[in-house]
């Protein structure tokens, strides 16, 4: 399991031992005409710089240039963090105005992602987004076109399609790719996200009902954090470490998790031009503002895989994946005889690019780039409106709606307040 | 199992409707505060329910459910709002358009008549997903309003209809119009046009966002005199981007009017783009441009395509090879093909990774010819297209590649590409290709090799490890790990022991552990290790192997190095010591602590707690580990460390262990006991008693026959017994060490106190052949013996309960530690059940103890503990018991004397019956958790007539219960029996109830007082007095209800319904759920003559 990536290590520390250099990136990227030269970094600006977005100053060793948030103790600390040479915005589209800015980070809560990442790519920024990409079906499908329109590069921050031990599964997805590319378990598939196959649906991110107002302090400016969102009085609930447990922000531990557990999902499936026709819950009724727990959700697709994510754990012998033949469970234990070696027989899949400043500088879009990226949001997003709506759904792929649900459909594109559109 | 199911969807179905419907007497309110109360439903079947009978209610009863909306702030309205909200939801499907548009025109009068901007939009938000045209009129006055219009234009941008895009474009003339940059927003996503002059006179007049939602309207509207406006403010921005977005807005004008089939106008605006935006920060507008047209013009738009690949910027030249990906067919792939020979040189790596991604095979000759390519950066970007085109079929040529061209680069790309297509069968090809191959082509193969994990290829590698050539005898000596089968760990120590490069060594080193560990069990992981340093090999280097491979050999053989070797050996032994892979070196590392070695005295010490500490072990034994160090820890800062060691683990045994320390003489540690306290956060020691004081056997006594025979004994003999038992007892038992020893004779050690109920902590140690028990109650036995004994049974383990002869008798699994080493129970005793962990893990589960001595009797309710002795050496320590309170013992003496019985034991629903499920006997409380089951009665099992009944209650927000009496077992016990409410009546969704459904009241029959019931969340006491067609409600000490059922009947009952119940002499008493979570205790009766 951890053998490829080892020997892929190995291959680099051969070079090292021999005291050659080995280097995967192509001669051509190094320098050349009308992009920079391996000494000149690329550039950065942060929007978002409360927790998540902190986490993405050392990113690739890029050069920070700006930071933006509207919360002005969050920019402060932002700016002494990112030292000299860091400017710091309270409004994105200054920052997104300045021309020496390479890529645009985006790390506030999600109900921003849609419309700053299509501004980013209209301004002619590379866009590195945290997940989930977007709050609506319909605005990841808004992002694709600028994005693509604009020719832009763009990568959505999760990365478990092509790096690291999966969460608790305790394997990477690269062997579980090669294991369902030689169809040893058979067809169709299904997967089970769990606390039993290692994963954790975070329902610590439910809400709170009945919030009383409040007056927003003074370093916030709570009217631009909420942006597109509908009005609702302020309460320190709703931001900061709190927006998750909020349907106009965010979708609970689903919004928060879903994307990762769910991309390498789909790419193990090869269903990253689709998505599945329906989706089942199981859940306790919503409420319309405040997020809640659920004990189950299952989608399915046309083909007859299936994903079910188990909230509470109940399906104790949980294989992660099952087909007809054969079952992986967390740990990559197997009833599968002698899997290792059948893996050692099989080809690798196809190699993906895996640093975000090799797709700038080589145009190469991304393992997880907006269209794949869109794909495995669309699951989560197909999930939240089952649940806000306290129904089961059927979805056409191809279309991207809901079928004969007006209410699901209007879910897909929402109207936005003031002056946000996308 | 059909009938099951069919009994369950009933109970479902009853508890949603609430009451059986065909005699569903209650009124409008009770039935909406009763919807009230049961949201949020639990699930779909009950949410669709729910709404079901919600509409059903009528506009009448959803207006109750309406009203209780209030500003937010003011009050909790969450379920009124759940049931607002959730039944826009449910209609919202738009599979019955009649209700919604009833539901709608409700939510619509409430927007008129509500009074706070915050409800208004509460239930203009309901209109996102049910609002039609229906709604305009009341939303017209809120298009303009300055509060309210950004909800309001929300709302019409849902609806979307014609009417309301007329709407919203009207609003644009007023004088005032705050949202006028959110209507042009929703108008442009309608492409509505004919508001032309109000946008352009927005774009005039507007702020910046206003100026861009105006360009963008007019994009939208792809109306020809929008045009010259758009023009001009890209002009304005000077063709960059700003934040209006002119030039995005100019674009989408282009593609509008190019897709209605202005394709002359389109072509003349993105041309116009594409030579305007020649800089670098505005390459994205070119290529915006160049999409919109391939939009509109696909193949057309090819030659822009053809002609933009030989761009400078490599940004224009990645989008212009990606929109090409949306022209397909083979006649454009012919037309890239042949544009490649005429481009600049950096388009051609990237035109052949195109090629590579559409796929086409008419591609391949020019990648054959392209592999050829001088440059680096062409001929490796031919073997990944080669690859991905064909696949399996590339093989041949790519090795052939490797080997024409010495390129350290190159074959990075060819082996990724290769590591793609190759298989079990074409792995041979490149070993066949090995010997033709030199300098980093070599190196290049063998590492494929060392990527295929056969371990067939071993052989093929070995002699490159020998090679001149430094770089080929690096990537051999990698690969080995990789493809080294268990036979070959000879041929690789012998290579250990001749090398000295540092990094070699490494890498052998760990090749050969790898072969050790693919043994298949045809060989022990150390085996092969052990035999070589029997033939006296290099031990410096062969030691560490032995901390990887581990095993009981293994470990002996690290032992036996270090006490004989020299100062270097005894270094590298520790070492390994330190680092063994498994708990199983602790005893060595303890042996070497506790030799007072002072070189390796506190690092075998400190190696000891970090062994611990990781192990996967139950916490139990890790605190048992612990102990068995402690002797050790020495200096202030290693009982320390271990203390914080101790803290991390999350029970009992843990707290008693750092308890002790917290008098300790040095204060770091007396701090970091403290600390580990506060850490463990468990219940204070103090419940606990310690049965054994470490020093002496008081608190202990000897034994005198057994519980029936003792019982016949008259007092002063007993006496006189007794004493003699005392004498024996000690020579049997002694103290030593702080543990109590048993040295093989005599009889068992008894406590001095009896103990009913408890919770017991006790660590024991057997030796070899060793039998013991713990006696619970004077009653045999919770099982201990050494597991080796199959003659008699042993194999199963200890924790069983061992003389059990219908109940089980046998643990549920082996959790002993080995004998010699100490074991810690953790026993349960509650009623007659018993519940063992060893070493923290559940061997008995909630088991019968039979009683031992009277077989046809149940166990003794109370007794001593006692230490079985059986004639092998024994020691048992840290004995701590709690005694478990029980509700029986909540009887006053006054209420014993005055003839009240508890009805409720504390422990089980043993004398009730109904929904088990939903009710659970929980720390001495009865507790409904209507999630559990489907919420319904629980039940006294016998009948009462006259009674007093006496119970403890505490609500949760907007608890419903009640406490039926005189009632049977089935149908609605507020009618066929009676029922006095148990209510939350403080709940904003009561407010409307009558008093005659007051907390206490007869339920529709008499009135109760409000006002008594104790803040929520604290224990209220209740009085219930039933004499005759006399009834009395006692609540907290206040007379809540007084009163005569035949004179509350005289004329007709207050909710003027029917009930038969009245005329009840007897029945049961019961619980009745309606949902909600309650907790009862302490329930006693007093039955009247």
């Amino acid at each position: 399991m951890k053998k490829d990536s080892i020997r892929r290590r190995d291959f680099l520390k051969r070079g090292a031992m021999t005291g050659l250099a080995l280097t995967i990136i192509p001669r051509h990227v190094m320098g050349g005409q009308g992009f920079p030269a391996p000494s000149d970094q690329l550039t950065k600006g942060i929007i978002g710089v409360g927790g998540m977005g902190m986490g993405h100053i050392p990113y690739e060793g890029t050069r920070l240039l700006a930071v933006c948030d509207v919360d002005a103790l969050h920019l402060k600390n932002a700016v002494e963090t990112g030292g000299k040479g860091v400017t710091g915005y309270h409004d994105f589209r200054e920052l997104l105005a300045r021309p020496d800015i390479d890529i645009v980070h985006i790390a506030t809560p999600p109900h921003w992602h849609g419309i700053m990442s299509k501004m980013a790519a209209e301004a002619g920024k590379d866009i590195w987004c945290e997940k989930p990409m977007t709050r609506t079906i319909g605005e990841g499908q808004k992002v694709i076109e600028a994005v693509r329109a604009n020719g832009r590069m763009f990568r959505l921050n999760t990365w478990f399609r092509f790096k690291s031990q999966f969460y608790g599964l305790g394997t990477a997805v690269k062997p579980l790719k090669k294991v369902i590319a030689s169809n040893v378990l058979g067809w169709p598939l299904k997967v089970t996200v769990s606390g039993i196959t290692g994963y954790d649906w975070k329902f610590y991110w439910s809400g709170l009902t009945n919030l009383e107002p409040g007056i927003s302090p003074q370093e916030l400016d709570y009217n631009f954090w909420l942006g597109p969102a509908p009005y609702k009085p302020f309460n320190i609930e709703r931001v900061h470490a709190k927006f998750r447990g909020y349907w106009d922000y965010d979708g609970g531990g689903l919004g928060d998790m879903g994307q990762h557990y769910l991309d390498p999902i789909q790419y193990l499936l090869g269903k990253d031009d689709t998505s599945p026709v329906s989706v089942e819950i199981d859940a306790p009724q919503q409420h319309y503002d405040a997020v809640g727990s659920w004990r189950r959700i299952t989608y399915t697709y046309d083909d007859g895989c299936s994903i079910i994510l188990d909230g509470e754990n109940r399906d104790t012998g949980a294989a992660f994946i099952e087909g007809p033949y054969g079952k992986i469970f967390k740990g990559f234990i197997s009833d599968v005889p002698n899997l290792q070696k059948l893996i050692d027989a099989l080809p690798d899949p196809e190699p993906q690019v895996t640093v975000f400043s090799e797709s700038v500088r080589t145009r190469k879009p991304f393992a997880l780039n907006e269209t794949n990226g869109h794909r495995s949001c669309t699951i989560v997003n197909m999930g939240v409106v089952a649940l806000r709506l306290g129904r089961s759904l059927k979805f056409d792929p191809v279309r991207q709606q809901f079928i004969d649900d007006d209410g699901a459909n209007a879910l897909i594109n929402q109207p936005m307040r003031g002056e946000w559109h996308i | 199992m059909k009938i099951i199911s069919t009994l369950l969807l009933s109970a479902v179905l009853f508890a949603v409707s609430g009451a059986a419907g065909a005699q569903d007497v209650r009124t409008l309110e009770t039935k909406v505060a009763d919807l009230l109360a049961k949201m949020p439903a639990k699930d779909q079947v009950h949410l669709n329910a729910l709404m079901e009978e919600m509409y059903s209610f009528g506009p009448e009863g959803t207006s109750l459910i309406c009203q209780q909306v209030v500003q937010a702030g003011t009050g909790d309205d969450s379920r009124a709002r759940y049931a607002v909200s959730s039944l826009t939801g449910y209609l919202s499907k738009g599979s019955d358009m009649a209700k919604r548009k009833l539901w709608e025109e409700q939510c619509l009068d409430f927007i008129s008549s509500a009074v706070s901007y915050e409800v208004r939009t509460f239930f203009i938000r309901q209109l996102n997903l049910i609002g039609s045209d229906a709604a305009l009129e009341v939303l017209k006055p809120y298009v303009t309003h300055e509060v309210m219009c950004s909800d309001a234009v929300m709302a019409l941008e849902a609806i979307g209809t014609t009417k309301a895009q007329e709407m919203l474009a009207s609003a644009l003339d007023a004088e005032l119009c705050p949202c006028a940059g959110q209507i042009m927003d929703a108008l442009a996503v309608k492409g509505y046009g004919q508001a032309l002059p109000g946008y352009i006179r927005w774009y005039e007049k507007g702020s910046p966002s206003e100026k861009s939602a105006a360009l963008l309207a007019m994009a939208g509207s792809g109306s020809e005199e929008a045009l010259p406006v758009l023009m001009k403010a890209a002009e304005n921005a000077g063709y960059k981007w700003e934040s209006t977005g002119a030039v995005s807005a100019l674009l989408l004008y282009a593609r509008q009017a190019g897709l209605a089939g202005e394709v002359r106008a389109m072509d003349k605006i993105t041309t116009l783009v594409i030579s305007k935006s020649s800089t670098p920060e505005t390459a994205n507008q070119r290529l915006a441009a160049m999409s919109v047209a391939v939009a509109v013009k696909g193949e057309g738009a090819l030659s822009m395509l053809l002609d933009a690949i030989n761009d400078p910027d490599i940004t224009v030249r990645g989008g212009v090879i990606r929109l090409a990906s949306q022209i397909p067919g083979e006649d454009v792939t012919k037309k890239w093909i042949n544009r490649y020979g005429k481009v600049r040189p950096e388009a051609k790596p990237e035109i052949l990774f195109m090629l590579g991604e559409r796929g086409d095979a008419l591609a391949v000759p020019l990648l054959h010819k392209a592999l050829n390519e001088p440059s680096h950066d062409i001929s490796s970007e031919a073997v990944s297209a080669l690859a991905k085109i064909e696949g399996n079929k590339a093989v041949d040529p790519l090795l052939a590649w490797i080997l024409k061209y010495d390129s350290e680069e190159g074959h990075w790309t060819a082996a990724n590409s290769l590591m793609t297509i190759l298989d079990r069968n074409s792995i041979g090809k490149v070993a066949a290709s090995l010997p033709a191959s030199k300098g980093h082509a070599t190196v290049t193969l063998i590492w494929l090799l060392g990527w295929s994990g056969n371990h067939d290829y071993f052989k093929t590698i070995l002699p490159y490890v020998e090679s001149d050539d430094i770089g080929v005898r690096a990537a051999a000596i990698t690969a080995l790990k990789s493809v080294a089968g268990y036979g070959d760990q000879e041929i690789l120590i012998k290579m250990l022991v001749t090398t000295s490069e540092r990094p070699e060594i490494t890498e052998i080193s760990n090749a050969i552990t790898a072969a050790a560990s693919r043994g298949n069990g045809n060989g022990g992981r150390s085996d092969v290790i052990l035999t070589a340093l029997d033939k006296g090999a290099d031990r410096i280097k062969l030691i560490p192997l032995l901390a990887v491979t581990a095993g009981e050999e293994a470990l002996e053989r690290v032992v036996k190095e270090f006490e004989n070797g020299s100062a270097e050996i005894r270094d590298v032994c520790f070492d390994a010591l330190a680092h063994w892979p498994d708990p199983s070196a602790t005893s060595a590392l303890l042996d070497i602590c506790a030799s007072g070695n002072k070189t390796y005295g506190r690092p075998a010490f400190d190696a000891y707690l970090r062994m611990v500490s990781a192990a996967d072990m139950t916490p139990e034994r890790k605190i048992l580990h612990l102990k068995r160090i402690a002797p050790w820890a020495l200096a202030p800062d290693a009982r320390a460390e271990m203390i914080s060691i101790a803290g991390l683990q999350k029970i009992q045994p843990a707290l008693f262990f750092v308890s002790a320390y917290l008098s300790d003489s040095s204060e770091v540690v007396r701090e970091a006991a403290g600390e580990a306290v506060t850490n463990l956060g468990l219940p204070p020691t103090e419940k606990f008693i310690s049965l054994f004081n470490g020093k002496d056997l008081s608190g202990w006594k000897g034994l005198v026959g057994d519980p029936v025979s003792r019982a016949a004994i008259k007092p002063a003999e007993l006496a006189k017994q007794q004493k003699e038992a005392d004498k024996r007892m000690t020579e049997n038992w002694s103290v030593r060490d702080g543990m109590i020893w048993f040295t093989g004779a005599g009889a068992n050690l008894c406590s001095v106190i009896d103990y009913g109920d408890f919770e017991l902590f006790v660590d024991w140690r057997i030796t070899k052949k060793g039998d013991s028990g713990i006696y619970l109650r004077g009653t045999p036995q919770v099982q201990i013996w050494d597991t080796s004994r199959t003659e008699v049974g042993a194999q199963v383990g200890s924790g069983g309960l061992y003389n059990n002869k219908v109940n089980p008798s046998k643990p549920l699994k082996i959790a002993d530690n080995p004998v010699g080493e100490w074991n810690t129970f953790r026993i349960l005793m509650t009623g007659e059940k018993v519940s063992v962990y060893l070493n923290g893990e559940l061997v008995t589960n909630n088991v019968t103890l039979e009683n031992y001595w009277n077989r046809s009797l149940p166990i003794f309710e109370k007794g001593r503990v006692e230490l079985q002795a059986h004639g092998t050496d024994l020691a048992f320590r840290d004995i701590w018991i709690r005694e478990i309170s029980s509700a029986e013992y909540m009887l006053t003496p006054e209420e014993k004397a005055d003839g009240f019985v508890s009805l409720f034991n504390g422990r089980n629903l043993d004398g009730w019956v109904g929904d088990k499920v939903s009710y659970i006997a929980e720390d001495a409380e009865i507790v409904i958790q209507p999630g559990k089951g489907s919420g319904g009665n629980l039940f006294t099992e016998n009948e009462y007539s006259d009674f007093i009944y006496r119970f403890e209650f505490q609500l949760t927000p907007g608890a419903n219960n009640g406490l039926g009496i005189r009632t049977p077992l089935t149908g609605d016990a507020a009618y066929v029996g009676m029922e006095l409410q148990i209510l939350d009546n403080t709940a904003p969704i009561y407010a409307n109830l009558h008093e005659y459904q007051y907390h206490g009241s007869v339920y529709g029959v008499i009135p109760a007082k409000k006002d008594f019931l104790k803040p929520l969340g604290e224990w209220n006491s209740e009085e219930v007095i039933v004499n005759g067609t006399k009834i009395k409600v006692i609540l907290n000490g206040n007379i809540i209800v007084d009163g005569d059922i035949a004179e509350a009947i005289l004329n007709g009952t207050a909710d003027k319904s029917d009930h038969p119940g009245l005329k009840n002499k007897s029945g049961h008493i019961g619980f009745l759920g309606h949902g909600s979570v309650v907790r009862f205790r302490n329930i006693r009766i007093k039955e009247l003559d």
